[in-house]
């Protein structure tokens, strides 16, 4: 039982691990030595971390352990960022008694577990990276949340309760520095872009371009005044279009396309029927 | 540990949470889940107060590399398969979570519990009304079995 909380513990940790670059050698020399003076066969553990699914058993278990130990002094010495206290625990841990160590720090780690766990993606059980909220307030990895999409393309469901969730129906949360932490590996399922709406611009002449703004409306009306007031219609300045990547901007051009094949097919009846 | 797939790292996360707090009746056989990651045992006893109470049944748990995005195959095995409504004499399992309602935000955990409570909301111990023709001609795996969910009382 000792063994499995002390793996718990390590677990938890887990997540801290990786966003603290800065110390990560040193703490993973410190590993080496540890699960030296823990396990005989060290060096081929350290090498075949890439475990596979079948694995004999002592294997196994042995991995469980070591992982476990070695994850729950880093995480700890980590998460405090003192290193004096790594040096400690990694006394204690490869003195062969080291049980009072690790229940002390099973406290602390619950009390930092729970906080942890608020923020951990809903679907790998990690700290979010690349964080995403569906409109019903949970919380995904982008990674994750886009293969689930994926996995079931009909039923776009939110995993938690189910409410309807899809790619523009997410929001990407961005903490302080997360730009810079930002691994360009993650970024191969993009996430999708924050929505900003531009302001209102001033009323002024809007422009004949047939270029990219190019939109036709239709309206129904004593044809063909009512087509021509409807289309042409110079005096009031248009709406703003949307902005790119927006759903209404894809609404926009679905119907906007839609009536200009409309406005064909009533020309070419008109002439030929 | 960053060259674990997703999948082995969510199931040891949910293997050591399951082992720290398990519901209440249920364990998992670590021997068997130390052996192979992909294949976990787990006791589940049936609750007192229903008509399952002092028995023992054992679940098999099988993970392919797709978990959590698809559903475990979820068995009873053992020689006490429990006589249940929803439960095949081969140990199959009729339950929406384990086919087409499953979800990512789903676990081992969760589904042992709709399992404990299908069993504990039960009123006549008696098979499905198809199991002879049905254990004669199902697949092995009962994720291949076309459920249909029709009674949601139990």
């Amino acid at each position: 039982m000792e063994t499995a909380t002390a793996t718990l513990v390590g677990e938890q940790q887990l997540p801290t691990a990786p966003e603290l670059p800065t110390s990560s050698t040193n703490v993973n020399s410190s590993n080496g030595n540890e699960s030296g003076s823990n396990f005989p066969n060290a060096s081929e553990r350290v090498d075949t971390e890439n475990i596979g699914w079948n694995r004999d058993r002592t294997d196994a278990t042995s991995e469980l352990r070591q992982r476990a130990t070695s994850y729950s002094f880093t995480g700890s010495a980590l998460a405090s960022g003192n290193k004096s206290e790594l040096n400690e625990t990694e006394a204690a841990g490869s003195s062969s008694d080291n049980s009072a160590t690790v229940n002390d720090k099973d406290k602390d780690k619950d009390k930092e577990h729970s906080e942890e766990s608020l923020y951990e993606c809903n679907i790998c059980l990690d700290t979010a990276k690349d964080a995403v909220v569906s409109m019903c307030g949970h919380l995904f990895c982008w990674p994750c949340l886009h293969q689930w999409l994926l996995t079931r393309p009909n039923r776009k469901l939110c995993p938690v309760c189910k409410a309807a969730v899809d790619k523009d129906k997410v929001i990407p949360l961005y903490g302080r520095n997360s730009t810079r932490q930002e691994d360009p590996r993650n970024k191969v399922p993009p996430r999708p872009a924050g929505q900003r709406t531009e302001p209102e611009p001033a009323p002024g002449f809007p422009g004949f371009g047939f270029g990219d703004s190019f939109h036709m409306s239709f309206g129904i009306g004593a044809f063909p005044f009512g087509f021509f007031t409807s289309s042409l219609n110079f005096r009031e300045p248009r709406p703003a279009a949307a902005n790119r990547g927006t759903t209404q901007y894809d609404d926009e051009q679905t119907l906007s396309k839609l009536f200009l094949y409309l406005a064909f097919l009533c020309i070419g009846w008109l002439l030929f029927a | 540990m960053s060259s674990m797939s997703p999948s082995e790292r969510r199931l040891q996360k949910e293997l050591m949470s399951l082992i720290k707090e398990p519901p209440q009746g249920v364990t998992v056989d670590t021997e068997s889940v130390h052996q192979n990651l992909s294949e976990w045992k787990i006791n589940i006893k049936g609750s007192e107060g229903t008509l399952y109470e002092g028995e023992d049944f054992q679940l098999l748990f099988k993970f392919n590399n797709k978990y959590p995005f698809e559903s475990p195959e979820v068995t009873f095995i053992g020689t006490n398969i429990p006589v249940h409504p929803h439960v095949y004499s081969n140990g199959h399992i009729c339950l929406s979570i384990l086919t087409e309602d499953w979800s990512p935000a789903l676990s081992v955990q969760a589904v042992c519990l709709s399992i404990a409570s299908m069993l504990s909301s039960c009123r006549e111990k008696k098979r499905p009304p198809d199991n002879t023709l049905y254990v004669k001609t199902c697949n092995k795996n009962p994720k291949k079995t076309k459920w249909w969910y029709h009674d949601d009382s139990v």
